[in-house]
């Protein structure tokens, strides 16, 4: 092939611009930290990369999620603990009352006492977790119990909150007011349907039969407070299953989400190690072509005449 | 007559005229070693008649240049030409998906991706805080942000088109321009044959074929010669070949949409490639938009979204009369759910991830059929350069050759003057 100075030059700046290109690419990926900077890097990976960062950025809201529901099921045992603690109380001070052996006085003391501990049993149950009431349903920003002349008034609803664990799994937080209250059968009305008492339907009942003196009525009424307590853990013990699922949730979400991290990781971070031994190739071929284009102006015929 | 003395001064003459031809040919191509429209040329040298004497024969009448050659070949350039607008159709391909692979900036922490997986994960915060009004105005900024980055995309799609027209429209000028100048070379090229028949005007026809080379940019060209050097040029259509030498401005960007390849059919494949992306963008605004909103009518609430239906990505925006989201739990299931998109069931991240898969595959193969092109296309125009290139070196060889040529011929017609001069003096005296 004929060879002409003018194809030298040429082929060395198509040379030197092809290997600029690379050398670039390789800065860049370099300077970003990253392989894939553009889908066409990788069409396949970018894409990965993006459901990656999707299910990682998914998997922190869903540690959020369950570290602010374990906080919410642990106030929720702790005030279930104290709501039953004062139970205990008052099913002692029952028991005492119904010794027979109390004065007027005593019993009247005692009546008071347990209308005392009701009141605080109101206030435990209207516990919030920062702002929010977690004893309402759905309503969390008003106090759901009320006591009305001895009556209490639930504000709240029967909602259960439910939130993801993952895609597709969800777990009730929260137990609804209305079912601390509990339900005990004390009969059936006219039409056969039966007629229930609540937790404070029978606190009230107690205090009203302690003053009165009615041993027949408090014992009835200690066997409503007994299923009362029993309610009460009952739902400790569903709380507690709650957390412990919570708790398992949390470890296989932060699992998850280190595997997802390091797959992400493998697809997407420049190893440095290596892209540096490839710049330091590149940058060799780089010089070499430029000081040979630098040479490229070899003497022609012209420089030996004459 | 040739053997007298005169006649033979005669013939020394041819000798010392075609070394100066010559040596004027090589000169020029010295000149023009650097002008990449040039060809080299050669003096291409013949027998002048030869005599007759009697008794003798046939003597030699000395030598002239029968043609200035112009060393090029026109089927490489027709390759060239070809090749040429292949790349330059891929070229301005590719120029745009750079332009959408930047627009849409995937995979990054700033792109829609990303912005998506906030809005959703806004809505579950709301989802597990109902009453919460801070989760409220959260979740609709959020949803307002998805809005937004989708009429920025329309705007900035808008953007490339307007600039692929802006250039198709400025290159059919430069199209138009280069036409007329290649009629103004045919109009010359044709003068200067009815002025020598015998010989091709090489430099016009090198600058002829450069304006074609720069025009097979633009569009395929067929270029046909004719006898009296002259060309027909053809604009290659999915049509069939149009004559382009009559056609002004308004004449190319008629027939640019069918052309075959060139920038100016590039332009065309970019632009509905632009558009084919903002298409399939309004689908998934409308998909968004449709089911979102559908949940929360259901549900007793305001529409979501506000947009039009035959452009949701660039009018999509949040309803100004958006009080408070009341279907939660039932529009962030559509973050797992396949919805309507587009005539086909599928979650929108999958529609979304699945648009960046095919711009970078399609990105990613332009490219690579681009430098594939470009390393054909050099090793054409190396071919190009192997013939119709002045090398130095040879011009320098020829020069040398020329000179002594010069020089001998010279010192022939210096022994004729001094046989003249014996046969005035020595033989009179």
């Amino acid at each position: 092939m004929r060879i002409t100075n003018r194809m030298m030059m040429n082929s060395h700046q198509r040379n030197l611009s092809r290997n600029l290109n690379r050398l670039h690419r390789v800065e860049n990926q370099i300077v970003t930290g990253r392989l894939v900077n553009k889908p066409s890097d990788n069409p396949v990976n970018a894409t990965r990369i993006m459901g990656y960062q999707n299910q990682i950025a998914r998997n922190d809201q869903i540690k959020r999620n369950i570290e602010e529901s374990i906080l919410f099921s642990e106030m929720a045992d702790t005030t279930l603990k104290q709501v039953n603690d004062q139970m205990q109380r008052i099913k002692e001070l029952t028991m005492q009352a119904a010794n027979g052996t109390e004065s007027d006085v005593s019993r009247g003391i005692i009546a008071d006492e347990i209308e005392e501990l009701t009141k605080a049993i109101v206030q435990f149950m209207n516990v919030t977790n920062g702002e929010q009431f977690i004893f309402g349903g759905s309503v969390s920003n008003k106090a759901p119990f009320e006591l009305v002349d001895g009556q209490i008034v639930y504000h709240g609803n029967d909602e259960i909150t439910q939130v993801s664990l993952a895609p597709g799994i969800t777990i009730g937080r929260n137990i609804p007011g209305s079912q601390l209250l509990g339900a005990v059968v004390v009969g059936t009305d006219e039409s056969g349907n039966d007629i229930v008492a609540n937790l404070f339907d029978t606190l009230s009942g107690l205090s009203e039969a302690i003053r009165a003196g009615d041993d027949e009525q408090l014992q009835e009424l200690m066997s409503h407070l007994d299923q009362h307590i029993s309610n009460i853990s009952l739902i400790r013990t569903q709380v507690g299953i709650t957390h412990q699922r919570l708790e398992m949730s949390l470890t296989s979400t932060e699992n998850i989400n280190l595997n997802l991290t390091e797959s992400l990781s493998k697809i997407q971070d420049v190893d440095f190690a290596e892209k540096s031994i490839e710049l330091a190739i590149l940058e060799t071929t780089y010089l070499a072509t430029i000081q040979i284009a630098a040479q490229i102006s070899r003497p022609t015929l012209l420089n030996f005449l004459r | 007559m040739g053997n007298t003395l005169f006649g033979m001064m005669n013939t020394s003459a041819s000798g010392l005229r075609t070394a100066q031809i010559a040596v004027n040919v090589t000169g020029n191509n010295i000149a023009n070693a650097n002008n990449p429209a040039f060809s080299r040329q050669r003096a291409v040298f013949g027998s002048a008649m030869p005599i007759h004497v009697n008794g003798v024969g046939f003597l030699g009448g000395g030598v002239t240049v029968k043609d200035i050659q112009r060393i090029r070949d026109n089927h490489l350039d027709i390759q060239i030409r070809n090749e040429t607008s292949n790349l330059k159709d891929l070229e301005a391909q590719r120029d745009a998906l750079i332009q959408l692979e930047n627009i849409f900036n995937e995979p990054s922490d700033h792109g829609l991706n990303q912005l998506m997986t906030d809005m959703w994960n806004a809505w579950e915060q709301l989802n597990n805080n109902p009453e919460n009004l801070a989760f409220q105005t959260l979740v609709q900024e959020n949803t307002r942000a998805v809005a937004d980055q989708l009429n920025l995309f329309t705007n900035q799609l808008n953007g490339v088109v307007a600039d692929l027209d802006a250039r198709q429209d400025a290159e059919i000028e430069a199209a138009a321009n280069l036409i007329e100048q290649i009629n103004e070379l045919n109009t010359m090229i044709e003068k200067a044959q009815r002025l020598d028949a015998g010989n091709a005007p090489n430099d016009l026809l090198d600058q002829r074929d450069a304006l074609l080379g720069e025009l097979a940019e633009f569009m395929p060209i067929e270029v046909t010669y004719n006898s009296n050097h002259t060309v027909a040029v053809s604009g290659i259509t999915s049509n069939g070949p149009v004559d382009v030498l009559t056609l002004d401005g308004a004449g190319i960007k008629e027939i640019t949409p069918d052309l075959t390849s060139g920038s100016l059919r590039g332009y065309e494949e970019a632009r509905a490639e632009v558009q084919d992306y903002q298409q399939r963008l309004d689908q998934y605004a409308l998909g968004l938009a449709t089911a979102m909103n559908e949940m929360q009518v259901a549900n007793g609430g305001e529409p979501i979204f506000i947009f039009d239906e035959n452009q949701a990505a660039g009018s999509i925006s949040l309803n100004p009369e958006l009080e408070d989201i009341v279907a939660v739990s039932e529009i962030l299931s559509l973050r797992d759910t396949p919805i309507m998109i587009d005539g086909q069931e599928i979650r929108l991240d999958q529609f979304y991830q699945s648009m960046m898969t095919d711009l970078g595959v399609k990105a990613d193969r332009t490219q690579t059929l681009l430098t594939a092109q470009v390393t054909l296309l050099s090793h054409l125009e190396d071919r190009r350069e192997s013939i119709s290139g002045v090398s130095i070196d040879e011009e320098m060889m020829n020069l040398i050759q020329f000179q002594a040529a010069y020089d001998a011929n010279a010192q022939v017609m210096a022994t004729i003057t001094e046989m003249i001069d014996t046969i005035i003096h020595r033989l009179g005296a």
